[in-house]
Parts: structure tokens; C-alpha cells; sequence
């Protein structure tokens, strides 16, 4: 429960407090700032702090135009204990989650633009060292306007620091069905950009055919785990955009190597396959 | 893609002849078979002609005593050390040193490095290849460094290993690898599996940029040429055209027992012992087995001549010459400039060789276990998997 009373206190720059959502991790509140909509995160207390930490700094050195900024972030105390927040503009509409829910297989040329716009945020993260990790529908934002946002790097990674997963544990962390195999399994010295791309590729293979790959007829977790780790997914044939396809199938490749090997490289192949142009 | 020659037994002369009548390829040397003595004159006279000798450490089973590898300075040094030592630096330093000091020797301007045969492909194996990689440098001079990537059959069979080596492979400071795959078979494979798996094996070694060399090939092989392979490499014997680890432990027979006369027509990718060419003469075939020209070897001429081919004077030495000769002609024939035309070129070479030995054997014309017919869907299926596997980056970066 959270004391609304206490947070207006710790929070003296934010209006209209409102709860929106609560995860495991954190609560999410909507709010306003010198007249500005803005989303408040707070952390719960028990979470990993470098990992929170971590996310805070990997999201404020970024400059991407699908992530939004963080307008504020640090630890204050709210009533008796000290939390980890961070402030986002609020962005208006719905996850992509939402939208599939609604139209499972949207139409191809806005499957093409968020192919588009993953890939290059995925080079944004890349030239700045990161992961995201986390890549899936329920993390992706279409705003009202129509623009695509990406959140939530709860599970970003850093390349160049210390991993915090511990190496001896069998599996990393992923969402089951749009994780990596390489990450899935916890081999570190593969996790890079290449699995963000097999993200990507779940999402976008999921938008063209209409229904999760790995969960489709599958009985529990393993299976799942199962047909990530051992088995390539069935091809698509689609006449009129078989290059975008083939495309498609390449990112999701079970293994690292199979992939493009860099998230530029990615794009480049997909301008290629696609004669796309940029996104807006 | 280029032929060398991979040393084994008997070989010192059809390595002078044939690397002079070539005017190209090299030859891959071999503890095993050769003194070091023998190592050292070899090499000196192989580059003295231009051509490139390597020498192969074959340091792949600790265990392994054969009695001539154990003659070489470096093998009695891993023999002793326990597998562990040769985690440490002056373990693997007592293996490098002379190991390189013979290449040097021999005028190698590349060294291999030594690498365990994976069996499977562990942490610990992965481990062990850095470690003596990071060695390797100290010891090398600046000389290039080509990695030993062996593996068991086992391992090449597993998708998973081969990929950790391939995801290992990227981080070592190596200018190329030398690959050396155990066969699951005396010399043709019937595997399609394992077939695939060399082929993504190497493929996935290439694209790291580096060339890679395969050792211990036939004309099974043949494929390799489209999967990027630089080179590879084989020889007069089964032994060296098939990896068994067996050939390192005594008792072994340096070669076989039995003299049967093999000859190698490319054009069906078989092999048929001469009295199956005196039944392809009655039938009316045999013309049809004379080697195309392009394949540049002569010396199955005397076949062809008039008489009955098994009562000609055709022995180890022509037959081997002719095999290896056709083999360089056939990589030579295969070289492409996209994986496209890699890959058409592979499948145009297997169907029509199928056609070809389909109509010998209707003929009558077998070539025993030596006749290709049960392996061009073994292939065929490989060239399949290269394509959905690797075939988005070959594409995009063909060497």
C-alpha cells in the first residue's frame, strides 16, 4: 500500500498523485510537474540497488529517441524509509500488448516501422554499451500520436561493468518465449546486442503470424524453454515481403553466430531488405 | 579454395613432385610420420620451391604414444606433463618452444598452435585453447598464429559445441584456424549430421575474418568450398584423409595392409578398384570415366590406353598422385565469388556426379565402399543446412 500522505510530503514538486500500475519491483504513479505529465517509479524496497542503479544511469547517458528520458531520479524518504525513484515524462496510449490483444496481426507496414525504429534504438543502445534485455511487447509503448516508445531497462545490461547475475546460476535473467537463448542459459561472454535482436525478432515474427511462437501449444515452462534453446521456428512464407521476412527469421536464429553480429549491422540488412525509410 | 597436402606415410616424394608439377599448394607436416630430421628437410625443400609447410603439433590426446610422435622434443613434453601443468605457463612454454623452434627449423612462416582434441567442447577445453593461444604469442616472434580447433565426432555431431566454439573462437588472438574434425567412419561419411556440422563449423570460423584451414579431407569434402574454407588439406593414405585419433596410439598400422589400387574418377566422386575399369571397358563406359582434362592430371593416362586397366602398371604411386591431382583441380574448379555461386556450383557437382555414377552402376560399375552413391543426398542435405543456417551472413559476407 503506498501512503499517498508520505509521498506528497517527499515529493513536493509533483501534483495530482495518482497510482497507475505495481509490479514486483516497483510502484508507478502518474503526476504533474510544472504543468507537465509525468510518470514516478518507485522502487520497493528488497530490490538489487546496483541493478536500479544501473537502469537509472544506463537510461540517463542514453540519447534515443524511442526511450524516454529521465527527468529526475535519486532516493528520498518517504515516511520512514528511504526509496530509489526515477521521473519519466508520462506517455500517453498503450503497450504494444494491448494493441496485439486487440489486432493480433497488425497491418505489415507498421510491423516494418517498429522493426525499424527497435533497430535503431537497439544501435542507440549498442553505441552506448548497453543491453536492454527485456525487449517484448509489454514494454513497448505506442503513444497516441502513434509514436513507439521502448521502457522498462530493469534488467539492462552493461557491457563493459561487473555482471550482477552471479555466473554459476543456470539460467539469466529473461521473459520466457522473447529472451535469447545465450541469455536464458547465462552465458555472459555471448550476452550483446545480438540478443536484443533475437527479441526483435520474436516480436516482429509474433506480429506477423498472430500468436506468441514459443508458448503456442506448449503445456508448462520447460517446453518453452525447450523449443527456444533446441529448435528454429517455423519459416514465414509472405510473397509480397519476403525479404523483410527472411529478415525476420535471421534475427530470431537460436544461436548468437547466426545473427547479425551487431545491432548496425542489423539495420543495415533490414534497409537493405526492406529499401525502408527512416522512421518518424 | 586450395589443396595441401596432409603428410602421412610414404609422402616425401609426391610431395616434391606434385607441389613442383603444381606450381601452388602446400603441405601440412606430420610428427607421426616423419623424423624430425625428415621434418626439417621436407620443409626446407617445400619452400624453397615457394610453397607453404605448417607443421601439425598433433598434440591432440594426452594419452597418445605413438612411437615416432614420442621421438619430438615437444610431444615427450606434453607426454610427461599431467593435462593440469599444461594449464600453467611453463607447462605449455616446455610444448611451444621446440615445438616452434622445429618450425622455425623447417622455415615455417606460420606456426599451429597445439589443441586438444574436444571431447566435448567443455569450459574447460575452451580454457585450455586460450591459455595456450595466450602462450603461443609469447613464444611466436611475431609469426602468424593458427589455432587447432579438433574435434570429436561426438562434438562435431552437437550443434551446441560447435556454436561455443565458434563464440570461443571469436576472442583468440589467432590469425587463422586449422581444423581438424574425427570422422565417425574409416573415410566416407555417411552422416549427414556431422556432414552439416563441419560445414557450420567452418563457416562460422570464417566469418571471424581469419582463414581457416581443414585438415584430414577427401572429396567428400569437396563442400568445404562453400562454407569459405581457405584451404584444405589431404593426402595418399585413409589416415590422412579421415582424422582417427587411433593413428596416435600403438599399436597402429602406419598404412594399410592391403595393396588395393584405387582409381579416383572425379566425375562420379567414386573410387573403383581396376578390374571394375576392365568391366566399365566391356560394357562400354570407360571413356567415360577418363578424367575431363580441366582436372589437370595425367597420370591415369596409361588406363585409358588400349589395354585392359588391370593389367597396366598402375600402382600406389600413379593412383595417389592422380587422386591428389583431381582433388586440387576440383577445388580449384569450385572457387567462387558470391555463396550463391558457392552453392550452385556444389549442387551442379553433386547431381551431376550422381547421374554419372548412377550410370555406371547400371552399367555394372561399382566402386565398393568407395562408390559415392550412398553420400550425394548426405551432402546435398548439408549444402541444405549451410544454406538455412549460415546463408543470411555468407550472403552478406562472403570472403
Amino acid at each position: 500500500m503506498i501512503d499517498l500522505a508520505a509521498l506528497r510530503e517527499a515529493f513536493a514538486e509533483l501534483e495530482n498523485l495518482a497510482v497507475l500500475a505495481e509490479s514486483g519491483q516497483k510502484q508507478v504513479l502518474r503526476a504533474s510537474r510544472a504543468g507537465t505529465d509525468v510518470v514516478l517509479k518507485l522502487i520497493k524496497p528488497g530490490q538489487e540497488a546496483e541493478a536500479v542503479q544501473r537502469e537509472i544511469q544506463a537510461v540517463a547517458n542514453l540519447n534515443c529517441d524511442y526511450v524516454p528520458q529521465v527527468l529526475d531520479s535519486g532516493k528520498r524518504k518517504i515516511g520512514s524509509e528511504e526509496r530509489l525513484f526515477i521521473v519519466e515524462p508520462y506517455i500517453a496510449g498503450e503497450s504494444y500488448r494491448q494493441q496485439l490483444q486487440r489486432e493480433p496481426k497488425p497491418p505489415l507496414d507498421f510491423v516494418v516501422r517498429l522493426a525499424d525504429v527497435l533497430l535503431r534504438a537497439c544501435c542507440d543502445f549498442e553505441a552506448q554499451g548497453i543491453v536492454h534485455r527485456d525487449l517484448k511487447p509489454e514494454n513497448l509503448l505506442i503513444g497516441v500520436e502513434g509514436k513507439i516508445w521502448i521502457i522498462d531497462f530493469g534488467i539492462v545490461r552493461v557491457l563493459d561493468a561487473t555482471s550482477i547475475t552471479p555466473t554459476h546460476r543456470a539460467f539469466g535473467k529473461f521473459t520466457l518465449g522473447y529472451g535469447a537463448p545465450e541469455q536464458m542459459r547465462n552465458l555472459k561472454p555471448q550476452i550483446d546486442a545480438r540478443a536484443d535482436l533475437f527479441s526483435i525478432g520474436v516480436i516482429l515474427y509474433e506480429s506477423l503470424c498472430g500468436f506468441q511462437p514459443y508458448y503456442q501449444g506448449k503445456h508448462d515452462q520447460m517446453d518453452v524453454v525447450r523449443h527456444v534453446t533446441d529448435q528454429d521456428l517455423t519459416p514465414l512464407v509472405l510473397p509480397q515481403a519476403q525479404g523483410f521476412v527472411d529478415f525476420v527469421m535471421v534475427l530470431c536464429a537460436r544461436f548468437a553466430s547466426r545473427r547479425p553480429q551487431t545491432a548496425r549491422q542489423a539495420l543495415e540488412w533490414f534497409l537493405e531488405a526492406t529499401n525502408a525509410t527512416p522512421a518518424k | 579454395m586450395q589443396l595441401y597436402l596432409q603428410f602421412g606415410h610414404g609422402m616425401i616424394e609426391h610431395t616434391k613432385a606434385l607441389l613442383k608439377s603444381w606450381g601452388d599448394g602446400g603441405v601440412v607436416l606430420s610428427p607421426r610420420d616423419l623424423t624430425r630430421d625428415q621434418i626439417v628437410n621436407v620443409g626446407q625443400a617445400v619452400t624453397k620451391l615457394g610453397r607453404e609447410a605448417l607443421l601439425d603439433p598433433q598434440c591432440f590426446a594426452h594419452d597418445a604414444d605413438h612411437h615416432r610422435l614420442m621421438t619430438h622434443e615437444h610431444f615427450k613434453a606434453f607426454s610427461a606433463c599431467a593435462t593440469t601443468s599444461l594449464f600453467t605457463p611453463q607447462g605449455a612454454r616446455d610444448v611451444i618452444k621446440p615445438l616452434f623452434a622445429l618450425g622455425v627449423e623447417l622455415g615455417a612462416q606460420r606456426h599451429i598452435v597445439p589443441g586438444l582434441l574436444a571431447r566435448p567442447v567443455s569450459q574447460d577445453w575452451v580454457s585450455m585453447q586460450t591459455h595456450l593461444i595466450a602462450i603461443a604469442k609469447e613464444e611466436a616472434a611475431g609469426r602468424p598464429l593458427l589455432a587447432t580447433v579438433a574435434l570429436s565426432s561426438d562434438s562435431v555431431r552437437a550443434e551446441a559445441d560447435v556454436e561455443a566454439v565458434i563464440e570461443a573462437a571469436a576472442k583468440w588472438t589467432v590469425e587463422g584456424f586449422y581444423v581438424v574434425a574425427e570422422s565417425p567412419s574409416v573415410y566416407l561419411v555417411d552422416d549427414p549430421v556431422w556432414t552439416a556440422n563441419v560445414l557450420l563449423l567452418v563457416s562460422g570460423l570464417r566469418l571471424h575474418k581469419k582463414p581457416v584451414l581443414v585438415g584430414y579431407s577427401n572429396h567428400q569434402l569437396l563442400c568445404l568450398a562453400a562454407a569459405g574454407a581457405d584451404v584444405m588439406a589431404s593426402g595418399t593414405w585413409l589416415n590422412v584423409r579421415a582424422f582417427p585419433i587411433d593413428k596416435f596410439y600403438q599399436p597402429a598400422e602406419d598404412e594399410e595392409s592391403r595393396r588395393t589400387i584405387w582409381y579416383y574418377c572425379p566425375q562420379s566422386l567414386s573410387e573403383y578398384k581396376l578390374p571394375f575399369l576392365d568391366i566399365a571397358k566391356r560394357v562400354g563406359v570407360l571413356p567415360l570415366m577418363k578424367p575431363d582434362p580441366a582436372f589437370g592430371s595425367s597420370y591415369a593416362d596409361p588406363l585409358f590406353a588400349g589395354p585392359d586397366p588391370s593389367t597396366v602398371n598402375w600402382r600406389e604411386p600413379e593412383a595417389f598422385r592422380h587422386y591428389l591431382t583431381c582433388l586440387r583441380g576440383q577445388c580449384s574448379l569450385l572457387a567462387a565469388s558470391s555463396f550463391d555461386e558457392a552453392v550452385a556450383k556444389q549442387k551442379a557437382l553433386l547431381n551431376t556426379s550422381s547421374q554419372v555414377s548412377k550410370q555406371f552402376v547400371s552399367k555394372g560399375v561399382r566402386g565398393d565402399y568407395r562408390d559415392f552413391n550412398g553420400y550425394f543426398d548426405v551432402n546435398l542435405a548439408a549444402i541444405a543446412v549451410l544454406e538455412h543456417a549460415r546463408g543470411a551472413r555468407l550472403k552478406k559476407e562472403w570472403p
